[in-house]
């Protein structure tokens, strides 16, 4: 018959021939690791296509650049939350993150005009909070859930000290017109969002530094014996993660036109919920930027769907939540056959 | 042999019905949201064009509580006594879900109008120049928005203006030396800013009155409670309260009534109580003497204003004033037959 | 023998089972003696009374995190047994009925929680992200974002006293023992520790993983329904913003006590202990006159540094500093070493 020698799973059983050609998406162990990735895919294909039908105007051009702008930042930060994910642990402090950096760039643009200088200081404040997260983490061995729901409490108290609980506005209108203007009609936001995606999938899944992220998540022990520096990896994951908070914070800066300590903690349930949905493992080790950007845009649509459709705001969460279960207890039954 | 014929059955039926339950499941989940949305819709113009359809005006408010439903009411029997349609949608104090919904609002679902409570009047003026460039009338209700080109109109509370007129009250009242108690609200909130700077700024170099205690309480009414049990454990001789909205006056009662100090005016032990806004609460504790002013926020002009604001616009007329700061009703002791009509917690429910 | 060295030797005793208790010893004792007026029968017993409801939660929430779960739906349960107790047909019921019906409702809710997590492969984060939404926005459409007055015999579990104690500590009290003598002396309870520190051991020793799980999630909402019931009592008014950031207090509560998240090591008392330090910390902030900015600075100071004094490697703190210095001075990235 045909199948080669090497695939017993696809040889004879119950007597059906089947193509050799499709013998590797059979075999779990030869399908490419971008198949896995795209496991929420036709749940997400599937939604847009309901809501398409129940609501008028989903799928106009002017509604898709507006989901897409509107998943941009959570889209950002997302990023750096898949990170540190993939490393076994999570970070709580995203939201008060983003708010942090976002004021402190503001500041510095409204007192010293220099809109170059005020981004530098945002993303400076994003990574440095991110290093120590990281450090006591990695180092002093405590539990990230604990560590980063502490972060979130004192640097959120911080901001908000420091900046009086003021939103600072106004920002320039060249800063404003990055969420609004670009090529195509699709705001920069958008385009920095997805080249940000294209860059650090690369750097997951080609670099060292990649690998080892995934490595230390999937058995901490195998990858101490085989010689990874699981501190400075966990600690470089939580930094990256500050760093993609930061750039968050500045886009949200961007398109709200100025930053308020508060304005990014709305945002952790998303952020988390977006990676979660595309179904990287909370435990680590498994998991990919392109199942991210699935979930970001899951919920993007969804939310996007219930406004057009005038859910009211209660039965709006309802669905949120039911979604979210839905959509993790599908993926883990799809994987239930490892 | 027999081992690869019975794994590969069942393989291909785990992965077949795991797509078939994630499928069932998205759908059963969409049928859910059919059966959400048409209840929505009854009362709504609901999602979609509105080409054709009635005027449709757009609202988008930052949270959904007490006051807000009253506002909500306030528009939606304007609106019908002028034949325009409602479309509500609420962002759960997040300043980037009010932006997107307004979006939706402006550029999917093509609304006439739009009618704005901001979450944060700052950054709403994104909102404002994307209605701008639209064309479409964008106005404000009770919070204001700090850069005003872009928007029609706009009539707000003072919240300066009422934190000073609870200090008024305070200087006015007869017991000296009166020991406040100041409970403030969320810290990154505008209104709640306002009234504490305006209280603050009016009794600064007050003699007689003096706050002996700042309790933060983040809008939480619990936080409200401890707080204020606390505050009265350290400082007995408290004998005024600040509450900046009377939805946390119900935890303040609980937290005097505990400590035996909750007692109607003209009572020893009576506690001197102002508040904003004007709730049902606010109106009971009035009637019971319990609380001796409440400065209401005037619910009703919102929604009438504002909906009058559109038909002008409409009429291609600029909206002349531009914008209305309508300060609190003062509601206190001596006023109240007279002035508790038109106070929004007052009437009946 | 000596009473004195009688004394010292339960004190070294107690301190060992329960770290925290000279934690909050001190504390109190710091705070008494800085503030006129901390140290009272009254304030002690308002501490009480405001650590009740805390108190309650926690212990449900240390069973869930014993077996190496989480509940993140806790604020949320709250509110929604607060909104179905205040609601038309449940509200007019005698005392006692209402009481059972949210008492119900509690465990229904723990329930749907505790099999999904059981049943499913879906980690408990992701459950109860979930079922903190949909319990938050049943709850919502109950209420109508109103604020609805309760009557006032629904009010006595919080204000009143029973025996010259209030309600509340009574409460908790009974809550505290029973959740502690449960955990450590029952079946259930060691079962519980069993599933928390391998759930592949407890399979295969042929324990009922998937009823003990399930019994943790029920359990913990059957409690967060009892601290509704005493925490809407004492306000008096369920009101749309119960409950809203609660889980965050809860765990840090059951964190602070001792609890390891990572499951199977944990402890009831020290969830107590957590809430009772945690509500302290916030009555001696108000004592304090610290301006209102610091409060939110001082409740993530307090859970970072217990997490640290609990579980921190400290010699790996050497490693920390080699290591920033190596990132500042941008050491080359060989191979890893």
């Amino acid at each position: 018959m045909e199948g080669s020698a090497t695939e017993p799973s696809t040889a004879s059983g119950a007597g059906i021939a089947r193509p050799a050609r499709l013998a590797w998406l059979r075999d779990p162990a030869r399908r490419p690791g971008w198949f896995a990735d795209l496991a929420m895919l036709p749940a997400l294909i599937l939604l847009i296509l309901v809501l398409s039908v129940l609501t008028d105007g989903l799928l106009t051009s002017s509604n898709l650049i507006n989901v897409l702008s509107q998943s941009a930042v959570v889209g950002i930060a997302a990023i750096g939350a898949t990170f540190v994910i993939l490393t076994g642990g999570i970070d709580l402090s995203t939201g008060s993150v983003i708010g942090a950096s976002g004021v402190a760039g503001a500041w510095i643009i409204t007192s010293t005009g220099n809109l170059a200088a005020g981004i530098a200081a945002g993303l400076v404040t994003g990574t440095v909070i991110g290093l120590v997260t990281g450090v006591i983490v990695a180092t002093l061995n405590v539990v990230p859930f604990a560590v980063t729901l502490a972060a979130l409490y004192v640097v959120s108290g911080c901001t908000t000290l420091l900046s009086h609980g003021r939103t600072i506005a106004p920002m320039p209108a060249g800063f404003i017109s990055f969420s609004i203007d670009g090529p195509g009609g699709v705001p920069y936001a958008v385009w920095l969002a997805g080249v940000l995606y294209v860059i650090a999938q690369t750097v997951l899944t080609r670099t060292a530094w990649g690998r080892r992220v995934v490595h230390v998540g999937a058995n901490v022990d195998v990858a101490r014996i085989s010689g990874v520096d699981v501190v400075r990896t966990r600690t470089s994951a939580y930094l990256v993660a500050g760093l993609f908070s930061a750039i968050a914070g500045m886009t949200l800066t961007s398109g709200l036109a100025g930053a308020g300590a508060s304005m990014g903690s709305p945002l952790l349930l998303n952020i988390v919920g977006a990676v979660v949905l595309g179904g990287t493992s909370l435990s680590g080790g498994r998991g990919s930027l392109l199942r991210t950007g699935i979930g970001v845009l899951f919920l993007g649509f969804l939310s996007n769907g219930m406004s057009l459709l005038g859910l009211q705001d209660y039965d709006q969460q309802m669905v949120t939540g039911s979604f979210i279960f839905l959509a993790a207890s599908a993926d883990g039954l799809l994987r239930w056959r490892r | 042999m027999t081992e690869h014929h019975r794994k590969k059955p069942k393989g291909v039926i785990v992965r077949t019905s795991g797509v078939a339950w994630c499928v069932t499941m998205v759908a059963a989940a969409s049928l859910g949201l059919v059966a959400c949305s048409s209840s929505a819709n009854s009362g709504s113009a609901g999602g979609g064009s509105t080409a054709g359809k009635k005027y449709t005006i757009g609202v988008s408010f930052d949270l959904l509580n007490a006051i807000r439903q009253a506002e909500k009411s306030s528009i939606q029997s304007a609106a019908q006594a002028a034949g325009y349609s409602v479309v509500f949608d609420v962002a759960d104090q997040d300043a980037q879900k009010q932006a997107s919904q307004i979006q939706d609002l402006i550029q999917t679902q093509k609304v006439n109008a739009v009618i704005v409570i901001a979450q944060d009047g700052q950054q709403i003026a994104a909102s404002a120049s994307l209605a701008k460039a639209h064309k479409v009338p964008f106005l404000a209700i009770d919070r204001s928005i700090a850069d005003q080109q872009d928007v029609t109109f706009q009539i707000t509370g003072d919240p300066v203006a009422d934190g000073k007129a609870v200090a008024s009250q305070f200087l006015a009242a007869k017991t000296r030396p009166l020991k406040v108690l100041e409970l403030v609200g969320g810290l990154t909130d505008q209104n709640a800013i306002g009234r504490r700077d305006g209280f603050n700024a009016a009794l600064a170099g007050q003699p007689g009155v003096t706050i002996v205690s700042q309790v933060p309480t983040d809008w939480n009414p619990t936080e409200a409670l401890n707080g204020t049990s606390n505050a009265l454990q350290k400082d007995p001789a408290i004998n005024a309260i600040y509450i900046p909205s009377d939805f946390l006056l119900p935890s303040v009662q609980s937290a005097l009534t505990a400590a035996g100090r909750l007692a109607p005016i003209g009572n020893p032990k009576h506690v001197f109580m102002v508040t904003i806004d004007g709730d049902q609460n606010g109106c009971k504790a009035m009637q019971a003497k319990t609380l001796d002013a409440d400065i209401a926020t005037p619910v009703a002009d919102f929604g009438k204003q504002a909906i009058a604001a559109i038909t002008s616009a409409r009429g291609g007329k600029a909206v002349t004033p531009k914008a209305v700061e309508a300060k609190g009703l003062i509601l206190d002791q001596a006023n109240y037959a007279a002035t508790s009509g038109q106070v929004w917690g007052c009437a009946s429910s | 023998m000596n009473p004195v060295t009688d004394i010292y030797r339960r004190l070294h005793a107690a301190t060992r089972r329960e770290p925290l208790l000279p934690v909050l010893l001190v504390l109190l004792l710091a705070l008494s003696v800085t503030y006129h007026g901390f140290a009272s029968v009254t304030n002690f017993r308002n501490i009480a009374v405001q650590a009740s409801p805390l108190i309650i939660a926690a212990v449900g929430m240390t069973y869930v995190i014993m077996t190496a779960g989480i509940d993140l739906s806790v604020g949320s349960m709250l509110f929604l047994a607060a909104a179905i107790e205040s609601s038309h047909p449940v509200v007019g019921l005698p005392t006692a009925a209402v009481f059972a019906v949210i008492c119900a409702t509690g465990v229904g809710m723990g329930l749907v929680n505790g099999l999904a997590v059981a049943l499913t492969r879906v980690p408990a984060l992701i459950v109860t992200l979930a079922t903190m939404q949909v319990f938050r926005g049943a709850g919502g459409h109950i209420t109508g974002q109103q604020n609805i007055n309760l009557p006032a015999n629904l009010r006595g579990i919080g204000t009143g006293s029973l025996l010259g104690a209030p309600t509340p500590i009574l409460l908790a009290a009974a809550v505290a023992l029973s959740g502690g003598f449960v955990f450590s002396r029952s079946t259930f309870g060691r079962y519980i520790q069993a599933v928390g520190s391998s759930a592949d051991a407890a399979v295969n020793a042929g324990l009922p993983t998937r009823r003990v799980i399930a019994g943790a999630y029920a359990l913990a909402g059957l409690l967060a329904a009892v601290a509704s019931l005493t925490e809407t009592a004492r306000l008096g008014t369920v009101q749309p913003s119960i409950g809203q950031g609660y889980e965050l207090t809860v765990i840090t509560a059951v964190v602070l006590g001792g609890t390891s998240l990572f499951g199977g090591r944990g402890s009831i008392g020290g969830a107590v202990l957590g809430a009772l330090i945690l509500t302290t910390v916030q009555t001696g902030l108000v004592f304090s006159g610290t301006s209102p900015y610091v409060f939110d600075i001082v409740r993530g100071g307090v859970l970072l540094a217990a997490v640290l004094a609990a579980g921190a490697r400290w010699r790996n703190l050497a490693q920390a500093a080699g290591l920033v210095s190596r990132l500042v001075t941008r050491g080359t990235d060989g191979p890893t070493a």
